[in-house]
């Protein structure tokens, strides 16, 4: 009997085991081009061609897809469930959105490499990392032309190489929000005003400043802080950027990485200046808290998020109604302002996110630019570029040892 | 008479369930972290391996941030372990041996109700205590300590975090050995003329080093390795070994110098570890005599 007990235990153990993890992985939903039907369309896009047909699917703006169900995966709370997104999405379309939160661009990464790519559908990635998901054969080149609202998005945020298109001009990831981590300060804490970078250097600030805890913008700092262009990373002199630094951790009073390490710090006024997510500014204004964002001459540190059709979807065209959806003027003006909705925005904890819709953009009221720290506009904005392996790691090293000092 | 057919042992049968859970979960992952720390950055399912470097290892030796921080780190840990043995001794004591035992339970409910929540939330709750502005500075202020600072930020916010969040693992690994010291002993300790520090050290020391062991596993390991509370409450000079581990697998994508940094503080850890053990055993057998 104890045997038999013992043995059952064994095996049950096993096949709990052989169990864990994801279901079995399905072969990869194979596009019609891989089942005998034309080969992809010649404008070196992976568009799978229609069966019988040479002309590839075109977003219309309206359609009834029976119920189906797009996955889109992306950060909780950011703008893509928010009623007047998700839910205006499902009722024109008549489908089901099912949403995928990922809390990081490793996490999300791992899920398309490990078959949830045969589950995601559509996925936002920033701009620093969308040649690495175009890389590993992650995500979609797509025929610009199959989106007709990418044409009506800001020039200066539409084809921006080699973010979202490459050297021919394919474009793999749709813009949608830009945002800015600008230079922040407490007008009742200081007796001055901060305009460039170096200023935070200021014995005032002494032990008031706090800053991003990721090495992307934390390098971006540095390089612009000792003088230097981050847009050219192979350009980047180390040493002067140590030297900086080195000039700048007495000023740190802590690293903040989330909404919450903001808001706390600033809040109980330990926090004085430094750099703020767009989005936490906007919170912290909207609260009432004396707060004012500069956009440096030398540059803003910034970011373009993405909408990405991941490769081996089997709800294609529905992607592409999505990502043409997210582009477009009506949800690009509400994303900014809340107006034009016939969702309350009380209801759905009302966040803004500068629009990348030209139209949206020309529309905004100065009140409503102040609000989204677009009064002015940044006159430059600097994004981290796709960085080799080798300079990934000296940048992470650099950036370590300063925290770590 | 019943001929006895070859069988295999049962107790070898009963220690399948348990042993094959060990090798699956704790020693194929150890020794998948090793073969990674000689892989090229980062693997991904369904992808061919991405090859093999000794680069990560030559490439950690030269890294003066990481051996900073890991002995940094070692002292933090070691600060939290002491001041969680000093505190938990007497809490231990007391229930094994002072409370009545109808309030034993209640007060062991009272030591691991932290248990019942998110260790994110524990460390938020204490942070509001401690902020500029919190309950604490409030409390202070209001009985006339009026230029008190907050020590949110700092080292000394994350140990103090740290403690708060591991007590109750020392507690009760001491409580564990301390139940089953003989209350007879302590009686006879007494009546012969030891005086309660003499009955502590020669006959309760001696008895909950077992558990005083435990504990410090329990305590100096994970604490060792955390980066949550350094980041959220370190501040400035906050950052601790498993924040620089965490990087190289959440920002860098690089799990192959990430699997080389967490080989190397697991090493350590062991080494330390062993070095207590001896030391503790020894200081057992020396202060209490051969304990059967």
């Amino acid at each position: 009997m104890k045997k038999a007990l013992a043995l059952i235990l064994a095996l049950v153990m096993v096949f709990a085991l052989c169990a864990c993890g994801t279901a079995e992985t399905p072969a990869p939903a194979e596009t019609p081009a891989e089942t005998g039907t034309d080969a992809p369309a010649e404008t070196g896009t992976d568009a799978p061609a229609e069966t019988g047909t040479e002309t590839p699917y075109i977003a219309k703006g309206e359609g009834d897809f029976g119920g189906a169900t797009l996955v889109v995966a992306n950060w909780q709370g950011y703008c893509f469930d928010a009623p007047y997104v998700m839910q205006e999405f499902e009722k024109r379309f008549n489908c089901k959105i099912e949403m995928v939160n990922y809390d990081s661009y490793d996490d999300l990464m791992t899920r398309l490499q490990t078959g949830d790519s045969a589950v995601i559908d559509v996925c936002n990635v920033s701009q620093n990392y969308t040649q690495y998901f175009r890389d590993n054969d992650l995500i979609m080149v797509v025929d610009k032309e199959q989106i007709p609202n990418f044409a009506g998005l800001a020039d200066a945020y539409r084809e921006v190489y080699p973010y979202n298109v490459d050297e021919e001009g394919n474009v793999f990831a749709f813009p949608w929000c830009f945002g800015a981590t600008s230079l922040v300060y407490n007008p009742e804490a200081i007796d001055f005003t901060p305009e460039h970078w170096t200023d935070l250097l200021n014995e005032q600030l002494t032990g008031k400043v706090a800053t991003n805890r990721d090495y992307g913008d934390g390098m971006i700092l540095a390089a612009l802080l000792s003088g230097q262009d981050p847009a050219f990373p192979d350009e980047v002199d180390l040493a002067k950027v140590n030297e900086a630094l080195a000039k700048f951790k007495p000023q740190i009073l802590t690293f903040w990485g989330s909404y919450d390490e903001i808001m706390k710090p600033w809040k109980s006024g330990e926090f004085v200046a430094g750099t703020m997510w767009s989005g936490a500014y906007v919170q912290l204004k909207a609260e009432g808290y004396p707060i004012e964002y500069v956009h440096p001459t030398e540059g803003t540190i910034g970011y373009i998020d993405n909408a990405c059709i991941v490769k081996g979807t089997d709800q294609y065209e529905l992607a592409i109604e999505y990502i043409n959806f997210l582009e477009s003027y009506e949800i690009q003006y509400t994303m900014a302002t809340t107006e034009g909705s016939d969702y309350n925005p009380e209801d759905w904890g009302y966040m803004a996110y500068p629009p990348v819709n030209a139209k949206a953009l020309e529309e905004l009221t100065e009140e409503q630019r102040s609000t989204l720290y677009l009064n002015p506009e940044p006159t430059k904005l600097c994004m981290l570029n796709y960085l080799s392996p080798e300079m990934k790691d000296a940048w992470v090293d650099c950036w370590n040892n300063f925290m770590a000092e | 008479m019943k001929k006895r057919t070859n069988t295999l042992q049962p107790n070898a049968l009963w220690t399948l369930p348990s042993a094959g859970m060990l090798l699956c979960l704790t020693i194929a992952p150890l020794v998948l972290l090793l073969i990674f720390s000689f892989m090229n950055r980062n693997l991904f399912a369904g992808q061919p391996w991405p090859g093999w470097t000794i680069g990560n290892i030559t490439r950690i030796f030269q890294n003066a941030a990481f051996w900073k921080l890991l002995w940094k780190s070692l002292g933090i840990a070691a600060i939290v372990t002491v001041i969680c043995i000093i505190a938990a001794y007497p809490a231990a004591w007391a229930i094994a041996k002072v409370v009545k035992p109808k309030n034993r339970n209640l007060l062991m409910m009272v030591v691991i109700l932290p248990f019942f929540t998110s260790q994110l939330l524990l460390i938020y709750s204490m942070m509001n205590l401690i902020e500029t502005g919190g309950l604490l500075l409030t409390l202070l202020d209001a009985i006339g300590i009026h230029n008190a600072e907050s020590i949110m930020y700092t080292n000394k916010a994350t140990i103090l975090i740290l403690t708060y969040e591991f007590l109750p693992y020392m507690i009760l690994c001491l409580y564990s050995s301390m139940e089953g010291i003989n209350d007879n002993l302590i009686h006879a300790s007494l009546i012969l003329g030891a005086s309660k520090a003499k009955t502590f050290t020669n006959i309760v020391f001696p008895m909950s080093v077992p558990g005083l062991l435990s504990g410090i596993l329990l305590v100096f390991v994970p604490v060792a390795g955390t980066f949550a509370e350094p980041n959220l409450v370190g501040g400035n000079g906050g950052m601790m070994v498993g924040s620089m581990i965490n990087i190289q697998y959440k920002d860098n994508l690089n799990m192959g110098y990430g699997a080389v940094m967490a080989c190397i503080l697991l090493i350590v850890l062991c080494v330390i570890m062993a070095i207590v053990s001896y030391a503790a055993k020894r200081a057992q057998i020396h202060i209490g005599g051969e304990v059967e």
